[in-house]
């Protein structure tokens, strides 16, 4: 199978060119956004879909979505807002959010792997449970964070220049990357989702690695969770409804990960990221409103999955 | 000009990848006539008749019906013309009532809007015309497989039908179902419609059929009445005489048992089977598709549940229940169906051979990478696989290569038993004889092989001892070099011959 020249450096490379284009594009016509103030407040704003979006990488390499981590980052917050209402120290606060979100994730993999319910349907079932047990545990209004919650994402940086939540994130990724490409665990993610069938006549636990994947991803959507509660200084149940399950998988999917399973790569879902945000910050700056922004987004997505799609035709 | 055929299937020929499939076949079937079409596995029968029906396009050769040249290219066209094809993997769509059924694509309308007092009333006929009693709004997967059966016929009776094939529609009935299958048989016979009925079963092919046509791979071999076709004939039919292919010269060391299987059955898969493997040694597997050698497999690696009996590896007693216990057994199976259990069809090839072997080249809760890439490189030398590198995509590679790539998998895990399900099915002559040399070296390293394989010759040039499966049952147990006639033998007992 011959692939020009022009075909593999944009399958290897086309995702951090696009990338480079947008980001000289917008600093050329938008001003104030080339500036460290900005740089930082990109970094701010990335953390939270960087890590929704490298859980939801594994999910999506081993075949899957998972619709629930909107919900799943908002029950995170409240949990933790309710604990330390209640007088329960950070640590305790921080671990019982991220424990539901395992948790979380853990009935995902459970329904899905064992009792054999289609995905969409699982996850969909657990973007309204947990956002409804989100809205009980908090009696349906937002609950104060103390302020030595706001460690996580604080208005403060870190050598000038770094936000706290993006080294979260930046430790995430190198947790997750670790997991993906160095472990079984990795390795039979991407099993399961090229060939479920062959993977489990190897001799993989394909129902374990696929409990494992959503656990990943439900720790992931917490662990966002616990971020977005530090930086609004509140635990806010509403915060469900806000869509960024799909600025995940969009994520993802513009990174490259195919939403037919078994191909992915977390280095190129930051650059999805990173592209969406700056999208994202440049239509603030522009003050475009919330409902353009939204259609925006939309396309972008639908056009870069296109795309995608329209190469692999090209490859058979 | 007066037909004495009401269909002429001539010169025709289809190829897939890797195989020609039917190589200038040529089929004629009489008015009212029931026509046994038969032939070992892979012969290209049902091939044959998924061209009549439209399911497959021939890529040479002319069809014609009551003397009219046709080219069907559609399932619905080939319904339109009468041509009717009762599928061996039923054909209904079973969360439809029968009634839907019945006239899927074929409805009965008025204006546009379906007319149901109609359909219903013709529905009805229908089935009091095969005397079958089933409520006409069941829905069909609530019925027998018999039942079902009988709504396809159903099906093809609601068109006007000229032709109907039966694709082993006898496998899943008992012998009351059948009784009834073959007066439905006769009376359609009586109203003038020709019937192709493909089957393995001599016996019911000697009661019901008046002509047979044999065909071997892919080739057509005679049609003769069935009155002029003695048993010798079939056999000799069915085995043909081509040249035999060059299998590797081996002196077998044969040791001590390395598994033993006793009287395991998996119900409604296989009953009562008995064998050993002993070190050094290649044991057989033949039959006809369905004769239960794969669920025999599939049951030793954990994926069938094992109802009776008793298995031992090496001695210990072995109740694998699920692959992963298996392959930690020292259990190995490539799959018959490589593209859909073989391969992950996106990952390169390292992955592909590494995958289930992991664990012996960890570093903690690391993957070694470097003795992976070290022992993978070492494995696909070893077995000659030709890809430009270990990074390749598996998909991209030939079969040969890519089956190369999924016994290297198994070789890493250093098996015990190593179970190879149609290993050179789809691979071409070159590569086959390599992995003769292969299957035989392994069996030199004290590695239990078993192979399972359609190809008698495969088995009687390799294996040291060969079972014979017919009906889901072991039926006998030939040895190359000491059987006499052993390609014969073989065959009568798939058949259920007497010799």
């Amino acid at each position: 199978m011959r692939v020009s020249l022009g075909r593999r450096i944009y399958r290897t490379y086309g995702i951090y060119i696009i990338f480079g284009i947008l980001f000289l594009l917008l600093s050329l016509f938008i001003p104030n956004f080339f500036t460290m103030g900005n740089m930082t407040n990109i970094m701010r704003n990335v953390s939270v879909y960087a890590i929704l979006a490298f859980g939801m990488t594994f999910v999506m390499i081993s075949g899957c979505i998972d619709l629930s981590v909107g919900s799943v980052l908002a029950l995170s917050g409240c949990i933790s807002a309710v604990a330390m209402q209640k007088g329960a120290p950070l640590w305790l606060a921080v671990a019982l959010s991220l424990g539901t979100g395992c948790v979380c994730g853990l009935i995902n993999g459970f329904c899905i792997a064992k009792l054999k319910v289609p995905f969409f349907i699982t996850t969909a079932g657990m973007m309204y449970a947990a956002a409804g047990l989100a809205l009980v545990i908090t009696h349906e209004s937002p609950i104060n964070l103390p302020d030595s919650y706001q460690i996580f994402a604080g208005s403060y940086t870190i050598a000038n220049i770094f936000p706290p939540q993006f080294l979260i994130a930046a430790g995430f990724f190198v947790v997750c990357l670790v997991i993906l490409t160095q472990t079984k665990m990795g390795r039979y993610t991407f099993a399961i989702g090229s060939n479920e069938r062959t993977a489990l006549l190897s001799g993989v636990n394909v129902d374990l690695s696929r409990i494992l994947v959503f656990v990943m991803s439900g720790f992931a959507a917490a662990l966002a969770g616990v971020i977005v509660a530090s930086r609004t200084q509140t635990g806010t149940p509403l915060v469900a409804s806000n869509g960024y399950e799909i600025y995940a998988v969009a994520a993802a999917a513009i990174g490259g990960t195919s939403l037919a399973g078994g191909e992915g790569n977390l280095g190129k879902t930051v650059v999805g990221s990173f592209i969406l945000t700056i999208i994202y910050v440049a239509l603030q700056m522009t003050n475009t409103p919330t409902s353009v922004q939204k259609i925006i987004v939309g396309i972008i997505m639908v056009a870069v999955v296109a795309i995608d799609m329209w190469d692999r035709r090209k490859q058979v | 000009m007066s037909e004495q055929y009401i269909l002429r299937m001539e010169g025709i020929k289809k190829a897939f990848p890797g195989v020609q499939a039917l190589n200038g076949v040529s089929f004629y079937l009489k008015p009212g006539e029931i026509h046994a079409l038969m032939g070992a596995n892979g012969a290209g029968k049902s091939t044959l008749m998924k061209v009549l029906v439209g399911v497959y396009a021939p890529d040479a050769g002319e069809i014609y019906l009551n003397g009219k040249n046709v080219h069907i290219r559609s399932v619905a066209q080939a319904h339109a013309m009468g041509v009717n094809m009762v599928f061996q993997e039923l054909n209904i769509l079973p969360h439809l009532s029968v009634l839907e059924n019945i006239f899927l694509s074929n409805e009965s309308t008025n204006a546009g809007f379906y007319n149901w007092k109609d359909m219903r009333k013709k529905a009805r006929e229908i089935l009091d015309s095969i005397e079958l009693d089933v409520d006409l709004d069941a829905k069909v997967r609530t019925l027998s497989p018999a039942k079902q059966q009988m709504v396809e016929i159903a099906r093809a009776l609601a068109t006007d039908t000229k032709i109907i094939i039966f694709d082993e529609p006898t496998s899943s009935l008992t012998i009351k179902e059948v009784e009834q299958l073959y007066k439905i048989m006769g009376d359609l016979k009586k109203r003038g419609i020709a019937m192709v009925y493909i089957s393995h079963r001599l016996e019911e092919i000697y009661r019901i059929c008046e002509r047979l046509t044999l065909m071997r791979d892919g080739e057509w071999v005679f049609t003769d009445d069935i009155a002029n076709i003695s048993n010798e004939r079939l056999v000799s039919g069915i085995i043909g005489h081509k040249a035999e292919e060059q299998y590797p010269e081996h002196t077998p060391q044969i040791g001590e048992t390395i598994f033993e299987a006793q009287n395991i059955t998996s119900h409604g898969k296989f009953e009562d089977v008995s064998f050993t493997v002993r070190k050094g040694e290649i044991l057989g597997f033949a039959g006809l598709a369905g004769a239960g050698r794969t669920e025999i497999a599939k049951t030793i690696f954990g994926i069938y549940p094992l109802h009776k009996g008793v298995m031992y590896l090496n001695g210990k007693k072995i109740v694998p229940r699920s692959p992963s216990q298996a392959v930690k057994n020292g259990i190995a199976y490539v799959s018959e169906d490589r593209k859909l259990e073989g391969i992950l069809p996106v990952r390169s090839v390292r992955e592909n051979a590494a995958l289930a072997s992991l664990s012996a080249r960890m570093r903690g809760p690391f993957i070694d990478k470097k003795a992976e890439i070290a022992s993978v490189s070492k494995q696909i030398n070893t077995l000659h696989t030709k890809t430009p590198s270990i990074e390749q995509q598996i998909q991209s590679l030939s079969g040969g290569n890519q089956q190369k790539v999924c016994l290297a998998r198994w070789l890493l895990t250093k098996p015990k038993l190593l179970i190879l399900d149609e290993p050179t099915r789809g691979i071409d002559v070159g590569a086959k004889a390599e992995f003769y040399d292969i299957i035989i070296a392994l069996a030199q390293q004290d590695v239990g092989v078993i192979v399972i394989s359609s190809e008698e010759a495969e088995l009687i040039g390799i294996c040291d001892r060969i079972i014979v499966m017919r009906s889901h049952r072991k039926v006998g147990e030939v040895i190359p070099n000491e059987t006499p006639d052993i390609k014969e033998e073989m065959v009568r007992m798939m058949l259920a011959m007497d010799s």
